[in-house]
């Protein structure tokens, strides 16, 4: 047997996945047409935030959150980090980025300084603002917060995985007067900043800020694919729940012992 | 200005003190309230009481002392439940933050019954890449946990630990999870009730509840406490009133104010913006 | 090669990963509980990284006596020495456990209390009837809370039923769709990882 135990389901449902996504990839590449990305609020006013932070001559903060350097949610941070800060080298704005990981703090850095030399302007990188909090989740939070008052953030973008203290950062930096936009995977943090901040990314909406800020038709193909999958998700989710309502036992249903595949 | 600006923008200040009087005056003075009880607490208690006496109880302390107010009350209340059925309890934090904390409550409860540790009880405690221990226990407890318990001792020289030698439906009878965030509750999930069939009930932040209710719903845990007021109604049931009995009327009061704030504020907000 | 030598890094591991899980001649080694190792060893030697930018960025304040140095100063004391303290005599000393229960565990858990005010001032500014949605945000809010405590049931008896349907119906299916999207969006952002197109992480900006 060349598969492991229990794993032929997986493995097919997610090379179906795999094939969908590729498939609207290779129709990007090919030049073909493929639907364009909703308009998404959040993303839309990264722009008209940095543009606050620079009239009102204050910084722009982003942190990623408590994600780790194998989490999707940093990687969707990162896609918003570059674009912004190579804005803010453009217009001279100052930039601050908290962090609460290690390893994600050493590759902020460079996606900064990086931003900063493809804009022409490598002098201006001021590489104490991209700073390392604590791996302590309140410790982090509270140098954030102080961070929030002292320097009078006038833009905070929050993108990635929060805990518990993404309320504690949203009604920090409203108090210290910022435009706030934030997005998370952590549903249970989902309401605090749908209350407290101007703009929400809902779930897997930031997934979909590097396709969306980027403008590549590759990108947005692969969105595309990935909004396909999650129909053929929910015609799984009806036949399932068809077979579990009209079967007398559903355990017994082909497609139950296939995806259980004991 | 008039007293419907006043209403739609009161100071955040004057908000925390009076936040801070209807919290601490119950705290001083507990008022009794009637509870409740809801229907996933009464599913978390039936599958706790409903374990066999005698049999093993794993409870996963994944929490630090920020949600300890909401959580622990309704471990001691299982503990002591667990004790009275005459069961082993094993715990196991995968929050470095909370290893002693739970260590502390666990002793303490095991002490006031009469328990001995190594055979009623034993504290397996934190370990780097906690996570990945724990699918490592669902083979091999103490190879996967560097043998070693929360206090250094040996596990293979503890008589419970010899007897239970993985987290499988065969050693352990249920699991109550502690759970805050990540790691916790659907990393039990993930790597031991839907592998092994570990049957599992979870007590969780009021805050983080409406995350785990889909799966209440879906069977994958038997039941749920929702954060203070399920800690209440978890110690009625149980018979084992403690701090969150008392911690009650705290929350009660200081909702409601919260709740009166709200239609103050939106009061003051429909009547100046049809004026 | 400062690109292309971390991308084909990247594909090799996640098919190994893969080939970790899906392939019975290579589960069967365990191999993948090995990689896991890796993983850690190298996050572990991140934390000087970590440690480095604190000294650095609060060194620079004390030196140059910016306002709140002291704070710096605080900081870099506690740290070098509760560390070294730990180092020398490990966690189960008393004297080390002393400053965590009696210093940390308290602070730590006054910042998780900020929450309970900022949640007051947050939803007394949110929850206003400026349109539809808003309106029915703010009544469900109202209801769970209310239903949250012994209060509910002494206004009406029905609003813990009202609340323990709220949580159950209409909130699990949006969670679960929530949950179903968030998964299925890790799941392109990885493929893209893996093929090669996301590349912000290599600070190529947008």
């Amino acid at each position: 047997m060349i598969f492991a135990e229990g794993m032929i389901a997986d493995l097919l449902v997610m090379l179906v996945c795999v094939v969908l996504v590729f498939v609207f990839i290779y129709r990007a590449r090919g030049g073909m047409k493929v639907p364009a990305i909703r308009k998404i609020n959040g993303l839309e006013a990264i722009d008209e935030a940095i543009g606050r932070a620079t009239e009102m001559g204050r910084p722009v903060h982003m942190t990623s959150g408590l994600g780790a350097v194998s989490d999707a949610e940093t990687f969707a941070f990162w896609a918003v980090l570059g674009h912004v800060a190579k804005q803010c080298a453009r217009y001279d704005t100052r930039i601050i980025n908290t962090n609460y990981d290690e390893q994600v703090y050493a590759i902020n850095e460079e996606i900064i300084r990086q931003a900063y030399l493809e804009a022409g302007r490598p002098d201006a990188f001021n590489r104490d603002d991209v700073r390392f909090i604590s791996n302590w989740q309140f410790a982090y939070a509270a140098g954030t917060l102080g961070i929030f008052q002292r320097e009078k953030v006038a833009a905070n973008i929050m993108v990635g995985y929060f805990m518990a203290e993404a309320l504690v950062f949203a009604e920090a930096a409203y108090q210290a007067g910022a435009i706030q936009i934030a997005g998370t995977t952590a549903t249970a943090q989902l309401p605090f900043f749908i209350a407290a901040c101007d703009y929400c990314l809902i779930g897997e909406e930031i997934y979909a800020a590097s396709a969306y800020l980027s403008k590549d038709p590759i990108l947005v193909g692969s969105v595309v694919g990935q909004d396909w999958t999650r129909i053929g998700l929910f015609a799984l989710i009806i036949i399932g729940t068809v077979i579990a309502n009209f079967m007398a036992d559903p355990k017994k249903s082909p497609l139950y012992v296939f995806l259980k595949n004991k | 200005m008039n007293i419907f600006d006043v209403l739609q923008s009161v100071d955040r200040r004057v908000i925390y003190v009076l936040l801070a009087l209807v919290i601490a005056i119950p705290l001083l003075k507990p008022i009794p309230l009637p509870l409740s009880i809801a229907p996933e607490t009464q599913q978390c208690y039936d599958f706790l009481n409903g374990l066999p006496d005698g049999g093993v109880l794993w409870i996963g302390g994944d929490y630090d002392s920020g949600s300890a107010t909401e959580l622990t009350p309704v471990g001691i209340a299982a503990a002591k439940l667990a004790f009275k059925k005459n069961m082993k309890i094993i715990l196991y934090s995968m929050w470095n933050t909370g290893a002693t904390q739970n260590h502390n409550w666990l002793k303490a409860v095991a002490d006031e019954m009469g328990k001995q540790y190594g055979v009623d009880w034993v504290d397996i405690g934190w370990k780097a890449q906690a996570p990945y221990v724990l699918r490592g226990m669902t083979d091999d407890i103490i190879t996967a946990a560097q043998g070693t318990d929360f206090e250094g001792n040996s596990l293979a020289s503890l008589p419970l630990m010899q007897q239970v030698k993985k987290i499988t439906p065969e050693y352990v009878d249920g699991i109550l999870d502690l759970t805050t965030g990540s790691p916790g509750a659907d990393t039990y999930l993930q790597y031991v009730i839907e592998p092994k069939g570990v049957p599992c009930t979870v007590a969780v932040t009021a805050v983080s509840s409406a995350q785990y209710m889909p799966r209440v719903r879906a069977g994958q845990y038997k039941g749920l406490t929702n954060g203070l007021s399920g800690a209440a109604e978890f110690e009625k049931l149980t018979g084992f009133p403690g701090k969150a009995t008392a911690g009650i009327g705290a929350q009660a009061f200081s909702h409601a104010l919260i709740i009166l704030l709200i239609i103050l504020g939106n009061i003051g907000y429909v009547v100046n913006r049809r004026g | 090669m400062r690109k292309e030598l971390p991308l084909a890094l990247t594909v090799l591991t996640g098919l190994w990963v893969m080939a970790c899980n899906y392939l019975q001649p290579v589960a069967k080694l365990d191999l993948f509980t090995k990689t896991e190792h890796w993983y850690v060893i190298s996050g572990t030697a991140a934390f000087l990284i970590g440690t480095i930018n604190l000294i650095m960025v609060h060194g620079k304040n004390i030196m140059r006596r910016k306002e709140g140095w002291y704070n710096s100063a605080i900081l870099l004391i506690v740290l070098f020495a509760y560390s070294i303290h730990g180092l020398i005599v490990t966690q189960n000393d008393p004297k080390w456990q002393w400053f965590w229960d009696n210093v940390w565990t308290p602070v730590n858990s006054t910042m998780f209390s900020l929450l309970c005010f900022y949640i007051a001032s947050a939803a007394y500014r949110a929850f206003r009837v400026r349109s539809k949605e808003a309106t029915v945000l703010l009544v469900a809010a109202v209801l769970v809370m209310l239903g949250n405590v012994p209060l509910g049931k002494l206004i009406w008896s029905q609003i813990p039923n009202i609340k323990n349907w709220i949580m159950a119906v209409p909130n699990s299916a949006g969670m679960r769709a929530i949950t179903l999207g968030v998964y299925v969006g890790a799941f392109a952002v990885s493929m893209r990882i893996m093929l090669g197109l996301e590349r912000a992480h290599l600070g190529s900006g947008s």
